[in-house]
């Protein structure tokens, strides 16, 4: 047995090909590389392994003074009290209750920093790690990390999200996000409308029929065709299928998560990376509180605070939370000051988010906000920031390349500097 | 070849339901609409050139040409190209039948006098302009433009005439479809001169907006004059309408507006030195000011403002040590109606102010124009005959589409440093447009008549053809063509109009066109290789009950076929005809013999073999 066929066992076996391309074939073969060279180039590629990425997106931009940085003796704070967590010291508003019983897990981030206020633009941004453009369509940061880290031997798409979101622009279909809009239930027209054993002959007929048709001319549509049909086949047929279907979990599990959209799709997200899909991204829209922002706040914290606070530890009892990254953010914060309507406005130039596992080290918290709340205090963090401490977290070169369709290469992220302390 | 006496046979026996979209508007065979031909670039002529110039290329290459098509694959594929969508079995039937000699240039020339051929490349129109959209919000405007575009088209607009339309496009979006482009980037400068170039040009010249490209002709200045010819237009929402809609609008600096374009300029100036500001206000003589002593002042009004920002010890009044570390806030908007070239090194700065000049022609126009002035001008320039690449990205564009290869390998990067394959025919295709007034027919009636579009199909990358010239590159279907087809091989009846709901494609057409859209489209600048299908794609086709319902049971387009024919081979051809416009080859109705043997029940073996072929590689792509 060679040691290539060695580390295909396991969850997430390597993958050779994508092995080979950042190897450089060229190296191996001019014999530039040892034996030992590319074994230990394996263990590098192997740590790599199992590394996986769930995105909580709170979309519309919620409220850093309601979530992770009150300010209860400022007049901006209203009616959000700051409540004393797990973690001596740290302070998190009233409404996430379950999430400060977990803080030794979890690292915030409350000097988040950007100049983009417009939803549109300020989601592509956290999304893609780069400004919109009209000429280029940037990869979602989910096709990134799929693309460099997803396995060609699992049969569930690599990139699932809860919820519409960014593709993965020029890196292709392969890495576009598997839209569920409905997580708990099977997606959409996977189960076969004929028998299991008329639809695989079906199958059979078609695969015979095709053979015409490649040899008139047509050999590479007919061959990529045949693939994407495996593919899907293999999808509909694999019991990983079943990761969908939350109805096999514990009544007390899918409780603590709650019955609700966001909840589910937390409990999906955990589920599907056990089953090998690398990104998953879980959306909970709603945040955009120009009015009422304590009610409202409350009332979707409420949902947010017990999922957040299950599925990270969930993944501790089942040993996924060192190799998971957990991200809970949105496209910006909101004005320290309220509004006339009781609500806060876009505000980009603070905001805060939450980060868990994947090597991070819990139960601190990384910069921090003016008292007034209308500046960063201490240690700006920008979008590039935190792209190069999740390269960090997945064990992802920041500036690895793909090329552009028109030639021009570009890194998962431009600039920018990990966090260091996340990690230390 | 199509057997004339099996098709004869089969057409007195079945009643062909006909396809709806196809055939509601029919052509007099004997109506002859014959193509100008009195100047120098005749389309007959062009033609033959194009293929003598290619032919002695590929003679030079030692590359045989592929054959010429049957009747079959020619009529499939010039209705795809021209009324996006597949022929019924009558069309396919006459046209085989047909002994005349003229018939393909005849038969281009019906299609081309079809509504469907307006229809069918405004909705590519469409895909090519709201694919790059960077404003969301203007995609509801998408059916709006599609209506303009094919009212364009039917009325034989020539392409210069559109395009200086969509440059220079002012008014409701909701109710003006030429104001596309500009809505779809919010009346951005820089995003809509990148689009401009891309689209009517084929030249990406938004690489050269960051930094001066090595391999480009063209400079970061340059492209910043580009967009200097967008900065005065606004994209503004309509007051009261609901749903909410937007017009694009000029918006001029008037001499009013530069008047009162920065509030604080003037307060700027005064606490520079602010001790006579003190002896003239601090009328209590506390050494500070407070509202109600400045409420007369320049700046009373602008105080509040003043007081939030540099009040530090909060005694709602200033002293001069406050008041002197003010800083005012920079003018939100820039008012000036010109356009700023960002200081890469210090992005917050305005930048430098940039004069419009087209880049191809070096050509300026006078500073400080109105918007519609700078539009208008740039639109002359750009569709002057002077500027190549005008006519050469509209010929790439049509031939690459149609032959699903162009002269430049991507759709829209030409440009003096790319490579064009076989130069002069795309050089002689252009001035043939030219000097047709930009008839944009012209170029179909061209291209379509040359042999290297009628030829078969071949794969560059399993054959030893590598000029992909020798031969046609099949493609797969856009969203459209395939929605199209489906609900003619379905035989699905459905005035497209209906508003009535309901499952599966029978509900309302224009929504179930629109979520096919959202599911298969795709961007149609994009290289044929990046536009392969998706899991989702390949789900809906496999398992989706709005299509597959209508292929099961006895009253299905199925069991109609196996009720009428009691010969096995009968149904097999229809469906085969249905299916793909074409008769199946031996080897495949060998394959079919054999797995209704397998399966024993002629209804259920024939659905299978439905639903294989509505799967296959070939009912999906452009043959």
């Amino acid at each position: 047995m060679t040691i290539h066929e060695q580390v295909q066992f396991g969850r997430r076996g390597l993958n050779r090909r994508r092995f080979m391309h950042h190897v450089s074939a060229a190296a191996l073969a001019a014999g530039t590389l040892s034996f030992r060279d590319v074994v230990s180039l394996q263990a590098e590629e192997l740590q790599k392994q199992n590394r996986s990425m769930i995105l909580l997106w709170m979309g519309g931009g919620p409220s850093q003074l309601e979530m992770f940085d009150p300010k209860p003796e400022h007049e901006n704070t209203g009616e959000t009290k700051a409540i004393e967590t797990s973690v001596p010291g740290i302070q998190i508003a009233h409404a996430w209750e379950k999430t400060a019983g977990i803080m030794e897990e979890v690292a915030l981030i409350r000097s988040m920093t950007s100049k983009e206020g417009n939803h549109r633009r300020a989601t592509y941004t956290a999304h893609t790690g780069y400004a919109p453009s009209g000429s280029v369509k940037h990869p979602s940061l989910a096709a990134n990390v799929a693309y460099r880290l997803a396995e060609e031997s699992v049969s569930i798409p690599s990139v699932v999200s809860v919820g519409n979101t960014l593709g993965a622009g020029y890196l292709g279909v392969d890495y576009d996000p598997f839209i569920i809009k409905d997580p708990g239930k099977l997606p959409e027209n996977t189960s076969p409308l004929v028998p299991e054993k008329r639809f695989e002959r079906r199958l059979g007929l078609l695969g015979r029929l095709e053979d015409g048709f490649a040899n008139q001319g047509a050999k590479s549509l007919v061959t990529s065709h045949k693939k994407l049909y495996k593919k899907t086949q293999n999808m509909i047929m694999s019991p990983d299928l079943q990761a969908f279907d939350l109805s096999e979990e514990p009544q007390e599990l899918q409780d603590q998560y709650g019955k609700n959209k966001f909840g589910k799709g937390c409990l999906l997200a955990r589920r599907l990376i056990e089953a090998g899909t690398t990104f998953v991204e879980v959306q909970m829209g709603g945040w955009d509180t120009h009015t009422e922002v304590f009610e409202r706040t409350t009332k979707q914290a409420g949902q947010v605070d017990p999922a957040f606070a299950a599925l990270v530890t969930d993944l501790k009892e089942r040993g996924l939370l060192e190799t998971t990254t957990v991200v809970l953010m949105g496209e910006f914060g909101r004005t320290p000051k309220l509004n006339a309507r009781g609500g806060r406005d876009h505000f980009p130039r603070v905001f805060n988010l939450a980060m868990a596992g994947g090597g991070i080290r819990g139960g601190q918290v990384i910069g921090s906000s003016s008292p007034n709340g209308q500046e960063v205090h201490e240690r700006p963090v920008t979008i590039p920031d935190l792209y190069n401490s999740i390269c960090h977290s997945l064990k992802l070169d920041p500036t690895d390349e793909t090329m552009s369709p028109l030639g021009r290469p570009m890194a998962i992220v431009e600039g920018g500097e990990t966090v260091s302390e996340l990690f230390g | 070849m199509t057997n004339p006496m099996l098709l004869r046979i089969s057409l007195s026996l079945i009643i062909t339901t006909g396809c709806v979209i196809l055939s509601s508007v029919s052509v007099q065979a004997n109506e002859r609409i014959s193509p100008p031909d009195s100047t120098d670039f005749a389309v007959g002529k062009i033609a033959n050139q194009i293929d003598q110039l290619i032919e002695k290329n590929l003679i030079q290459e030692e590359k045989t040409p592929s054959e010429l098509v049957n009747d079959e694959d020619f009529l499939r594929r010039a209705s795809f190209d021209l009324i996006g969508g597949i022929p019924n079995v009558d069309e396919i039937t006459e046209f085989g039948l047909n002994p005349d000699e003229s018939k393909r240039a005849d038969k281009i020339e019906e299609l081309l006098a079809r509504p469907e051929f307006a229809q069918n490349w405004a909705r590519y129109w469409r895909d090519v302009i709201y694919s790059r959209a960077t404003d969301p919000r203007s995609l509801r405007q998408q059916p709006v433009f599609q209506k303009w575009m094919a009212e364009q088209i039917e009325k034989g607009e020539s392409w210069d005439k559109i395009t200086s339309s969509l440059i220079t496009a002012t008014g409701d979006a909701s109710k003006e479809g030429s104001t596309a482009l500009m809505y779809a980037h919010s009346g951005n400068a820089v995003e809509i001169a990148s689009e401009t170039s891309r689209i009517f040009m084929g030249i990406q010249i938004q690489c050269a907006q960051c930094h001066d490209s090595k391999d480009e002709s063209w400079k970061r200045e340059q492209f910043h004059q580009l967009a200097a010819f967008f900065p005065r237009m606004i994209v503004k929402r309509n007051s009261q309408d609901k749903p909410r809609t937007f017009s694009v609008l000029s918006n001029d600096p008037s001499p009013a507006k530069a008047k009162i374009k920065d509030p604080f300029k003037r307060f700027e100036q005064l606490i520079a030195n602010p001790q006579p500001l003190f002896k003239k206000f601090d009328s209590n003589n506390d050494q500070k000011l407070q509202k109600k002593e400045v409420a007369n002042a320049p700046f009373g009004k602008q105080f509040g403002r003043i007081l939030k920002k540099a009040d530090q010890d909060g005694d709602k009044a200033l002293s001069v040590i406050e008041l002197k570390s003010f800083k005012p806030p920079k003018p939100r908007r820039n008012r000036s109606g010109e356009h700023f070239m960002p200081d890469l090194n210090d992005p917050s700065s305005k930048g430098t102010k940039i004069d419009p000049v087209f880049f191809v022609s070096n050509k300026e126009i006078e500073t400080g124009l109105s918007d519609q002035e700078r539009r208008q001008a740039l639109a002359k320039m750009i569709t002057s005959p002077e500027n190549e690449w005008f006519a050469k990205a509209y010929v790439n564009r049509i031939w690459s589409t149609l032959n699903g290869h162009g002269f430049y390998e991507v759709i829209d990067d030409m440009g003096p440093e790319r490579y064009a394959m076989h130069q002069e025919v795309i050089d002689l295709l252009s001035q043939g447009f030219v000097a047709n007034g930009y008839d944009m027919k012209w170029v179909y009636r061209v291209i379509m008549n040359t042999q290297t579009y009628q030829r078969q199909i071949a794969d560059p990358m399993h054959s030893d053809l590598t000029d992909e010239f020798a031969a046609n590159t099949p493609v797969r279907l856009r969203a459209d063509h395939l929605f199209d087809s489906l609900i003619c091989a379905l035989e699905i009846q459905e005035p497209l109009a209906a508003k009535k709901r309901g499952k599966g494609l029978r509900g309302n057409v224009n929504s179930a066109r629109s979520q096919f859209q959202a599911l298969f489209g795709h961007d149609p600048s994009a290289t044929s290789d990046e536009t392969s299908g998706t899991i989702p794609q390949t789900l809906f086709m496999m398992n989706s009950p709005r299509i597959n319902r209508y292929l099961l049971g006895k009253d299905s387009v199925v069991g109609k076929l196996v009720e009428t024919f009691e010969n096995d081979d009968d149904v097999t051809t229809e469906i085969y005809l249905k299916v793909l416009g074409r008769e199946p080859h031996e080897e495949e109705e060998a394959i079919m013999t054999e797995y209704l043997a397998e399966v024993g029940d002629r209804q259920e073996a024939f659905e299978d073999l439905y639903w294989s072929l509505l799967n296959s590689t070939e009912f999906m792509t452009k043959r």
